[in-house]
């Protein structure tokens, strides 16, 4: 190899007597730093809410059995709205089990949409939301107003800090003279041109790893490391297509503020633009109904079932005679006929709600198609799925909070009908949240958009490569 | 060793080198005298495939330089009019490097510093920066990088118009040296006086066309000003 030792080495120096070098550097530590605090933060505080609602329940539950012995033993009679033997009380307030999502491994990473879905969600018969006032999906374009976590720093400054110490390889050859003696040389320029990606590449790269590995460290809490690796790919691919695309400006042979003021164009196509169409082309494209609209329609709903109450009841015994209790539809009490009525709320809403969900997948599906469009939107997607605050953890957490749900209704549905009492002992035989997480983990996770990375690298470096063939009057030589 | 056969080069249809014909043996010194735009430039970004011909061929040790750029390249030593080098190093670390591109990644300090004095640079200025450098110490380190490249071909572009006279006196003698040693050495410049006293042909050239080829050899000093100025003026 002719000199490539040497020309790595020259690189390297001449980089580092480049004064934008240490900027960078220092931007780079100190942003690292700053960002996986506030991703750790973050989790930190989910981690607090998961443990006050594990404490809460658990006090609540002791408290609770305590009550019902006493019950039991005939030595307490409370009123029937706070007695918790009676299923529609324990179903409610009362005895509300939380359906919590833990802090992933890795989530120091990724703030994503983990400061939209509440971790703790209070599961009781008359509901379990885990959208809560959660409007928007996930909004790429709410990353600028969004936390500067490190997924932030990773899809948004990290280009910008990689142009500014590679916008100008080659044109700052050519202007400060040089390129002449170095081509000169049986070197060709595409060699010259490898090396100084590879060097830039390498000390970027380098310089992010350590970074966040430090901050990692000195920051976040029970870190899984084999994320790390998966991640450090992706990063790596990522970098190389700015890189790439550096170079790909350079081989057009224009002068260095030229191209500086064409790749900020493409920072702003690739990192701003095309995400804000995507965005904008989604909520165009599947308008999701507005939440105020389902407020709305549940009130009315409520109104009318409970006019029809009577008729809401008697139908239900209808389809289920064995639950009816001694006597007759009439006579059955309050609570039942409320828990009644809810049901059949519920019941009323569900296509609307499902819809609204329909319509939010949709948008999801759009913009997840759409992201093949910008590398920024790749590596957020992926970055995100492996910090565990996409749309995929979400998806199977709301997924599980809905089971739940149904679990815990189907426990006292036939209760509240009969009319039954709960025994202390019933406390264990009450439907308990689990969250499975996906075990295929982080492969899976970082799989598609490594792969749509690397075609990405790889279709700028191979163009650029293209241009820098020797000969031929290219307007890049001397 | 440097072969140009009806070498031609056009811009948009604009020709500024026609059918060009010129052969440079080793221990040759071939002067192409020419004002500014008469092709002198043009032969030698050729013979380095900064440019492709637009037709004919242009040969270094037989092999054709469009179809052989890095090889051809091997046995090219350039000099250019200006020769800029990287201003946060100093001369003996541009010096290694462009050695070590050019294959020879195994001078040491001393040889390093040996090329130095011998293209005339004082040694206190070896390990300063070259931002610190004028203009003339910059050309002598550009004649150090092609001494060390040890090449069978010297391409010279201007070499001396930063040079003082006596640091162009050196150079004379080194060209001379170098002419003893068996390179084959092709120089563009207006210096009459230099293309008398150094070379072993003269070319004139005029708007992309050799005129005339002389031996300096056999001419006067004021024969070969009165043939140059007939060739500029008719």
């Amino acid at each position: 190899m002719n000199g490539l030792g040497a020309m790595l080495r020259h690189e390297f120096r001449m980089l580092l007597a480049d004064r934008i070098v240490w900027v960078v550097a220092a931007a780079i530590l100190l942003l690292t730093g700053y960002s996986v605090q506030v991703g750790a933060a973050a989790a930190d505080d989910q981690r607090t809410q998961v443990e006050q609602a594990a404490d809460e329940e658990r006090e609540r539950y002791a408290g609770l059995r305590e009550t019902m012995t006493s019950v039991h033993q005939g030595e307490l009679s409370p009123s029937p709205f706070q007695d918790p033997t009676r299923p529609y009380v324990m179903g409610r307030a009362r005895g509300q089990r939380y359906a919590v999502l833990p802090v992933n491994s890795f989530q120091a990473t990724a703030v994503g949409q983990s400061d939209l879905i509440p971790p703790v969600v209070p599961v009781l018969l008359d509901g379990a939301d885990p959208r809560g006032a959660r409007e928007e999906i996930e909004n790429p374009v709410h990353l600028l107003a969004g936390p500067l976590d490190l997924a932030f720093l990773i899809t948004f400054l990290l280009p910008l800090l990689a142009l500014a110490v590679s916008f100008d390889l080659l044109s700052r050859e050519r202007e400060q003279g040089t390129l002449a003696l170095l081509l000169s040389q049986p070197v060709s320029a595409r060699r010259i041109v490898a090396g100084k990606l590879l060097v830039r590449w390498g000390l970027l790269m380098g310089l992010v790893a350590v970074a966040t590995l430090l901050s990692l460290l000195l920051f976040a809490t029970g870190v899984a490391w084999q994320p790390f690796l998966f991640w450090g790919v992706i990063v790596a691919l990522y970098l190389g297509f700015w890189i790439g695309l550096a170079a790909l400006v350079n081989a057009t042979g224009r002068e260095s503020a030229r191209n500086a003021v064409a790749l900020a164009f493409l920072w702003l196509v690739f990192v701003i633009v095309i995400p804000a169409g995507v965005q904008i082309s989604a909520v165009f494209l599947h308008p999701v109904p507005s939440r105020a609209e389902l407020v709305a329609l549940e009130r009315e709903e409520v109104r009318q079932v409970q006019e029809e109450a009577s008729a809401v009841l008697a139908q239900y015994y209808d389809d289920h005679p064995e639950l009816l209790p001694e006597g007759s539809v009439d006579e059955v009490d309050f609570q039942t006929r409320a828990f009644a009525v809810n049901q059949e709320v519920q019941a009323r809403l569900r296509p609307v709600r499902q819809n609204h969900r329909e319509a939010l997948r949709a948008q999801q599906d759009w913009i997840r198609a759409l992201r093949w469009l910008s590398p920024t939107l790749v590596t957020h997607e992926a970055l995100i799925e492996l910090a565990g605050t996409g749309d995929a953890r979400f998806g199977a957490f709301e997924e599980g909070v809905d089971r739940f749900h149904r679990e815990w209704v189907g426990f006292f549905e036939p209760r509240i009908y009969t009319d039954s009492r709960l025994a202390p002992e019933d406390l264990d035989r009450l439907p308990v949240w689990t969250f499975e997480e996906r075990s295929s983990g982080a492969a899976h996770a970082a799989a598609p958009g490594i792969l749509g990375l690397l075609l990405f690298s790889a279709l700028v470096l191979g163009i650029s490569m293209r241009f820098l063939t020797d000969g031929g009057d290219r307007r890049w030589t001397p | 060793m440097l072969k140009a056969e009806a070498l031609s080069k056009h811009y948009n249809g604009t020709p500024a080198l026609s059918d060009l014909d010129l052969e440079v043996n080793p221990g040759d010194i071939y002067c192409l005298l020419g004002a500014n735009g008469a092709g002198k430039s043009t032969t030698i970004r050729l013979f380095l495939n900064f440019i492709s011909a637009t037709s004919g061929r242009a040969l270094v040790n037989g092999m054709e330089v469009s179809a052989e750029p890095l090889e051809t390249k091997k046995y090219l030593a350039y000099i250019p009019e200006q020769v800029m080098l990287y201003p946060h190093l100093t001369g003996a670390e541009n010096l290694e490097y462009f050695a070590a591109l050019s294959g020879h990644d195994d001078y040491d300090r001393g040889r390093i510093e040996e090329f130095l004095t011998r293209s005339g640079l004082q040694k206190d200025a070896h390990h300063e920066r070259v931002g610190t450098y004028s203009k003339g110490m910059r050309q002598k380190v550009g004649i150090a990088v092609a001494l060390a490249k040890q090449a069978g071909a010297l391409l010279l572009d201007e070499p001396t118009s930063g040079l003082d006279p006596e640091a162009s006196n050196e150079f004379s003698l080194l060209l001379r040296q170098l002419r003893d040693d068996g390179v084959a050495i092709l120089m563009a410049t207006h210096d009459l006086f230099r293309a008398k006293e150094v070379g072993s042909r003269v070319g004139i050239m005029r708007r992309g066309v050799l005129r005339a080829e002389l031996d300096p050899a056999e001419l006067g000093h004021a024969d070969l000003e009165r043939i140059y100025l007939e060739h500029m003026h008719d």
